[in-house]
């Protein structure tokens, strides 16, 4: 994919504060659709998404979104952009309704209260709506959060670690909202979080950051397909006939059985491609699942920046 | 919380704070002005200032912005007077058509305080009326006490006013409204206890509280122990542009006669204990004056016995001369009452003031070689010798020193000691010198300009730190 | 648009950093400051009262205006607002100048008509010369103060230091100079009384202390207004241009 398909685009960023190295020639690309954004604590990713927002200058390099200078042309990039940071800071004597009035008046929402209303239903703050933020949960203040970063439809909404805090049942009303805004709206996310099995639900592109440099960044499915364990499954009418002959193969790494399935790690897929259903029709055993299973996000992670 | 509570709210605070203010500002006099007559005093039958607009020279009312607050006002006179007190219209009245509409009237006072109220900020003269056959001498002095009405009455309009509207704000106006009221009385629950507190507060008071001081006997009493005071002239005047300094010298003595001393170099006026006994000093009480011309030389000396604790000075053949203020009891408090002539059936007493009008101590070092904490004393009231006295009497008093009670300079006037001598008067000294131990000079530190000077390094510290520890967690 | 917007992020500061406790707590410091340093001198209506009377105002008045723009500027940056109003379509210019101009403008409302009781007080002319000036002489004040203390806030960054340094340096600046300095708060509303007072009305407010040159006036005037511009201005061009919240 080219630069020109992306809509925010770090050509070697570095920042440092001080010594400090926080980012070592970033290059993140994230295209349209939902991004994930993944790295360990320290890794970069929140000094990142402040240079993308124009709140920190980088020391080197440029970053670009919606092909905007990020430190330059902030506001141009702020005014399409929504965002929810990992701490919420919002002013504690504010009501939620009186909050997100504010935002809209800032953004230029029209039919505002329609929208308010839309979106504190939304995020299940409805009853809590005329009650003073520093009375909220903390969960509660992530949904604030969230519905005032979707409030404006942006274009691009940065968030960061969404669904830290909330209950699994909240993460998965979050993780609807956020495919659904997606689809209908044509949304573009890009999401910061830890939660790693969030991310499988939701994203198509997935960007791992480790030390301050990107280590791996590429549509999801490709990456799984790159990082998976080489693991096939097989399921035959007599697994245990077949796992005999198997064991002596010079491709096979590793096989077991397990609830009638043969699983194998191979060393040569190629030869394994061709020689298992030969195996099989000389035991005359019929064949009917042959695949190989794809890498989880988090076998990717622990392969990218996890190992390290 | 509803616009109307928070104007409630706001009104209740306004109306507090108006009120705290108000008390506070009640303990303090204000005013304290004084007005009298001068050399010949108010003729018999005549008003001041008259009416008679006819006068070449218009008279004038002097105007005084009076608060509304009670008001004292201390009338002294040889005979009897009548005071009106008169507001602008009463004033413009008077001059312009000799009508009298007071507000407030006092007829016939002699030595006597009298009060009365005034209501309303504005200015306010004062007429003086001699109804006797005697011309009048008279001094008046008026200061006010309390609280100032108006901004009473204001503070409290306010505080009512805003509790009605808070209250009003919590009138529902429908079953939809009811939780909206309740949250609005825990709101208000924490501002009516605020208002309840402030209320009970109790008024404060900057009364002098003072313990009459135990030291009577100064303790610095000791056969041998002297004080010289040098009365040196330092007259200077110009003779055709040129500063000459003036060394002459006329002493006054009590039975009318006086000297003059010419080309005098050296005026000592000087008292040494000879004799101590346990309730009775004996003292050497000596005056002498040096002069460049033996004939203008001078000196006389006699001895007298003061007592130690009531400082009565008589001969020593027992006659009584009267009391010496060249001692006050010492280390007094602020407001003490100090005894200044005990002579029976006469008595004058004064208080003591030992803080300057910006509540520093008051330090002298006009008569030292370094500065020493002081005292001075005013409100003096009494007789002597079957007259009034007043501030006056003293000369204004002079300044003591705080820990021994000491006279150390400014005016001393017709003191026993003087009489003693049959001295009439002596001017003010220049400076006294003394074999009392009269404690550490006082370091007068301005805390003011120290206080400043750490607190812009204590900023500039400050600021210089939260960048550096800044810095250095950058670093890591 | 913008205009809407601006009065909106001025409302939204006053919500945030005026709320009723603190806005009450303001109005009661004025009242209180305004009238607790009395001055029961002589009997006239003289307009020395105002400078007699003005030391405490100044006093409160600074450590207030200045905990006020401490809070709101070093306090929204420790706090994490500023960072998210930043991420909002908002300019920092916008965000710079409503934050002073809304908090300015509500410190100066209550500050300046308060003050003003002194002409019922102490019987004075309404609207007179010498109420204007010493309405000036509290307006440089309050200039001085929040650009020092928005000053010191750019550098730090911390809301209890910012308020703890402004004060310092404010009170301390004051003790150091004396009352009839002419940098200090007192000093400079004594050289706009005995000054335009002189050339006026021909008469000295306060007759024991000498005449004041116009120069010295000036000296007197210039030097917050020029404080006030350097600081503030250096601080809206840092806060726009180089400032990195994170």
């Amino acid at each position: 994919m080219s630069n020109n398909t992306f809509i925010v685009n770090t050509d070697n960023v570095s920042k440092c504060f001080g010594k400090n190295l926080a980012l070592n020639e970033l290059n993140l690309h994230v295209p349209k659709g939902i991004t994930g954004f993944v790295g360990r604590n320290g890794a970069g990713k929140t000094t990142a998404i402040g240079i993308l927002l124009g709140l920190l200058k980088p020391t080197s390099g440029k970053a670009t979104v919606f092909g905007l200078d990020s430190w330059n042309d902030s506001f141009k990039i702020r005014c399409r952009l929504g965002v929810m940071h990992e701490i919420n800071a919002y002013p504690g004597n504010f009501s939620a309704k009186r909050y997100l009035e504010h935002v809209a008046r800032i953004y230029g929402v029209s039919k505002a209260e329609e929208r308010i209303n839309a979106q504190l239903k939304d995020v299940d703050l409805w009853d809590a709506r005329e009650k003073p933020i520093k009375t909220y949960s903390a969960g509660m203040i992530r949904r604030l959060g969230l519905a005032q970063a979707l409030i404006s439809y942006p274009e691009l909404v940065i968030l960061d670690e969404p669904t830290a805090n909330i209950d699994p049942i909240g993460r998965a009303t979050f993780l609807g909202i956020i495919k659904r805004m997606n689809k209908e709206q044509g949304t573009d996310f890009l999401i910061s979080t830890h939660i790693l099995s969030d991310l499988e639900k939701v994203c198509s592109w997935l960007s791992i950051i480790d030390a301050g440099k990107i280590v791996e960044q590429a549509p999801i499915d490709d990456l799984a397909a790159k990082y998976s364990a080489n693991t096939y499954k097989i399921v035959v009418s007599d697994p245990q006939l077949l796992v005999e002959k198997l064991k002596t193969a010079e491709f096979m790494q590793k096989v077991w059985i397990e609830n009638d399935t043969i699983y194998c790690q191979v060393n040569d897929a190629d030869r394994f491609y061709t020689e298992v259903p030969k195996i099989a029709g000389n035991l005359k055993l019929q064949l009917k699942t042959f695949q190989l299973m794809l890498g989880t996000i988090d076998e990717i992670y622990a392969k990218t920046a996890g190992g390290n | 919380m509803k616009c109307l509570t928070k104007a409630g709210i706001l009104l209740i605070v306004i109306g507090l704070s108006f009120l705290v203010s108000t008390l506070y500002r009640s303990t303090s006099e204000s005013g304290n002005f004084g007005f009298g007559t001068f050399a010949a005093g108010l003729a018999p039958k005549a008003w001041s200032p008259e009416w008679n607009t006819s006068h070449p020279y218009a008279p004038r009312f002097n105007k005084y912005f009076l608060l509304p607050r009670e008001h004292r006002m201390d009338v002294k006179t040889n005979t009897i007077i009548d005071v009106y007190v008169l507001d602008p219209e009463g004033a413009h009245l008077w001059l312009a058509e000799g009508k009298l509409e007071p507000i407030v009237s006092f007829e016939g006072v002699r030595q006597q305080v009298v009060t009365f109220n005034i209501y309303n900020r504005d200015d306010y003269s004062f007429l003086v009326h001699n109804p006797s056959a005697d011309a009048a001498e008279y001094d008046l002095s008026v200061s006010g006490y309390g609280i100032e009405t108006d901004l009473l009455y204001s503070s409290l309009i306010i505080t009512v006013f805003g509790a009605v509207v808070t209250l009003v704000s919590f009138i529902p106006r429908g079953s939809g409204r009811r939780k909206q009221s309740l949250v609005n009385k825990k709101a208000v629950l924490p501002a009516a206890v605020l208002a309840i507190l402030i209320l009970s507060l109790p008024t404060a008071s900057c009364a002098a509280q003072f313990q009459a001081s135990s030291i009577l006997a100064p303790s610095w009493m000791k056969e041998g122990t002297y004080v010289n005071y040098d009365f040196t002239p330092m007259g200077r005047s110009y003779s055709n542009g040129v500063l000459e300094t003036s060394q002459e010298l006329t002493v006054f003595f009590l039975n009318g006669s006086r000297i003059e001393c010419r080309n005098v170099t050296s005026v000592i006026f000087r008292w040494e204990c000879t004799d101590l006994k346990e309730n009775m000093a004996t003292l050497d009480v000596s005056y002498s004056v040096t002069s460049d011309l033996a004939s203008d030389n001078f000196y006389t000396s006699t001895l007298v016995d003061v007592g130690i604790a009531n400082r009565r000075v008589s001969f020593q053949d027992g006659t009584l001369i009267g009391t010496t203020n060249f001692w006050l009891p010492s280390s007094p408090a602020e407001g003490q009452e100090v005894t200044l002539w005990d002579v029976p059936p006469d008595k004058a007493t004064a208080t003591v003031k030992t803080k300057e009008l910006n509540g520093e101590d008051i330090f002298t070092g006009q008569t030292l070689e370094e500065p020493q904490r002081s005292f001075m004393f005013q409100n003096i009231t009494g007789t002597m010798n079957g007259e009034e006295v007043n501030i006056g009497t003293f000369w204004g008093g002079g300044m003591y020193e705080y820990d021994t009670g000491l006279y150390v300079g400014g005016p001393i006037r017709r003191d026993s000691l003087f009489t003693a001598l049959g001295i009439d008067n002596l001017d003010i000294p220049n400076y006294m010198t003394t074999n009392i131990d009269m404690g550490p000079a006082k370091i007068v530190i301005n805390w003011g300009y120290v206080l400043g000077l750490a607190a812009i390094v204590g900023s500039i510290v400050v600021v210089v730190a939260v960048l550096l520890i800044k810095r250095r967690r950058q670093r890591r | 648009m913008a205009q809407h917007k601006f009065l909106g992020l001025m409302r939204w500061e006053l919500e945030e950093n005026l709320s009723l406790p603190l806005l009450a707590f303001l109005v009661a410091s004025a009242i209180i400051a305004t009238l607790i340093n009395y001055t029961f001198g002589p009997p006239y209506r003289e307009y020395t009262h105002l400078y007699f009377s003005s030391g405490t105002v100044f006093l409160i008045s600074s450590l207030a205006t200045g905990a006020f723009f401490a809070r709101s500027y070093a306090g929204s940056i420790g706090r994490g607002t500023t960072k998210i109003m930043l991420s909002y379509p908002i300019k920092r210019s916008q965000l710079f100048l409503s934050k002073f101009t809304a908090l300015f403008l509500v410190i100066s409302a209550i500050y300046l008509p308060v003050f003003c009781v002194h002409v019922y007080v102490d019987g004075l002319v309404a609207f007179g010369l010498m109420i204007l000036l010493s309405l000036f002489g509290l307006l440089l004040q309050l200039m001085l103060t929040c650009s020092v203390a928005v000053g010191i806030s750019m550098v730090t960054k911390s809301e209890v230091v910012s308020i703890l340094a402004t004060v310092l340096l404010l009170f301390g600046l004051d003790s150091v100079l004396g009352m009839w300095d002419i940098l200090s708060a007192q000093g400079r509303l004594f050289h706009l009384l005995q000054y335009f007072g002189n050339e006026l009305y021909d008469t000295l407010p306060f007759g024991g202390r000498d005449t004041v040159t116009a120069n010295e006036t000036m000296l007197a005037v210039l030097v917050p207004i020029v404080v006030f511009v350097v600081l503030i201005v250096g601080s809206f061009v840092y806060f726009t241009r180089f400032m990195e919240v994170d």
